[in-house]
């Protein structure tokens, strides 16, 4: 018995992933040679230093990208969401995955082997295009945080986070933007390299300056102009 | 045979036929490479080192160089029916769904693309 597989064509991030500009023909073509599974939270999708051998499609869910330090610290380089492709970045550098993908939520996920994807990149500009656009994001995103990193504090660095997710995730309420993604308190801390105690007391730094609002694990951001100046940021 | 899951054994002609194409990768980690429930996103061969079967109840049971595993789910896009673990130093061929469809000696396995 098959199990339910998920057509390009009707895919619920279609107009945010990297095939978008193909025809319906080509997209049944992907269809016919992706695999698509589920993943349960904490289960891996691949793991840093083993072999590649194709590129993941985020359909649904949040999975979060991790590397290893030598002392066994794992850092969270970036999560990816929905319309996002992982493991693309190992497919052109190197034989082995650079980094970790682990489900941090249900994910829903379409895998691409390597042989077909690159017969896709070489015969569909748009799917070149496309890639490219996305590593020169992910190439922006990493310079800015390595720029983040030295010229901001960690006050500024969590207030920043908080306008990523808001970007990324955030849902308009009556309470103000709900960020919509369950990270917990140690992977934010990974995200902006701090420890968890200094990003609980710095989140309830700025909760009690009025720019956000917490219930219980969530998290609403209430002023935004503020937080952006507070990240100095520009607005 | 274990019981949902079918690993065929490959002849010494038949795996030299895949060495000529796929080049046998080494993990160097321990991954789960299919979870229970999910479809396998490629067929694996062991070469050598140790790759198991866990199942519900966390038995495990160990393959045997030259066996291929997940093909029929692979190709039928059906769900694994046990977890499949490889451990660290463990050499593999990995036969990606775009092989499996093209493949000629698949066939003689007794499946169909």
């Amino acid at each position: 018995m098959s199990s339910k597989m998920t057509r390009c064509e009707s895919c619920p991030s279609q107009g945010n992933g990297i095939f978008c500009e193909l025809e319906h023909m080509e997209l049944s073509d992907i269809s016919d040679h992706k695999v698509n599974n589920t993943y349960k939270k904490g289960q891996v999708l691949f793991v840093e230093g083993n072999p590649t051998y194709g590129i993941y499609c985020v359909n649904k869910g949040n999975i979060k990208i991790t590397q290893m330090s030598p002392d066994g610290k794992e850092s969270i380089i970036r999560i990816a969401q929905a319309g996002d492709v992982i493991g693309h970045r190992s497919l052109f550098t190197s034989k082995h995955y650079q980094a970790s993908a682990t489900a941090i939520e249900e994910a829903h996920v379409c895998f691409i082997d390597k042989d077909y994807i690159l017969k896709l990149i070489e015969t569909k500009p748009s799917v070149s295009f496309n890639l490219i656009s996305r590593l020169s994001r992910d190439l922006g995103a990493a310079e800015h945080r390595i720029s983040s990193f030295s010229q901001k504090n960690v006050r500024e660095r969590l207030a920043e986070l908080l306008l990523l997710l808001k970007e990324s995730h955030g849902e308009p309420t009556e309470k103000g933007t709900f960020i919509n993604i369950k990270l917990t308190r140690d992977e934010m801390a990974s995200i902006i390299g701090t420890a968890p105690e200094t990003l609980i007391r710095f989140m309830s730094e700025i909760k009690s300056l009025g720019y956000i609002e917490q219930e219980g694990k969530k998290i609403f951001i209430t002023d935004e102009k503020a937080l952006i100046e507070f990240a100095g940021l520009e607005y | 045979m274990i019981r949902g899951i079918t690993i065929y054994d490959l002849s010494p002609d038949q795996l030299f036929s895949f060495l000529k194409v796929l080049e046998p990768q080494v993990y160097q980690i321990d991954q789960t490479l299919i979870y229970k429930g999910n479809v396998p996103n490629a067929a694996f061969c062991l070469l050598s080192g140790k790759l198991q079967i866990r199942k519900y109840d966390n038995s495990t049971y160990p393959l045997f160089p030259n066996q291929i595993i997940g093909l029929d789910e692979c190709l039928k896009h059906s769900p694994f029916k046990h977890t499949l673990e490889v451990h660290k130093g463990t050499k593999l061929l990995v036969l990606p769904l775009s092989f499996l469809k093209n493949n000629q000696l698949i066939h003689s396995l007794g499946q169909t693309a």
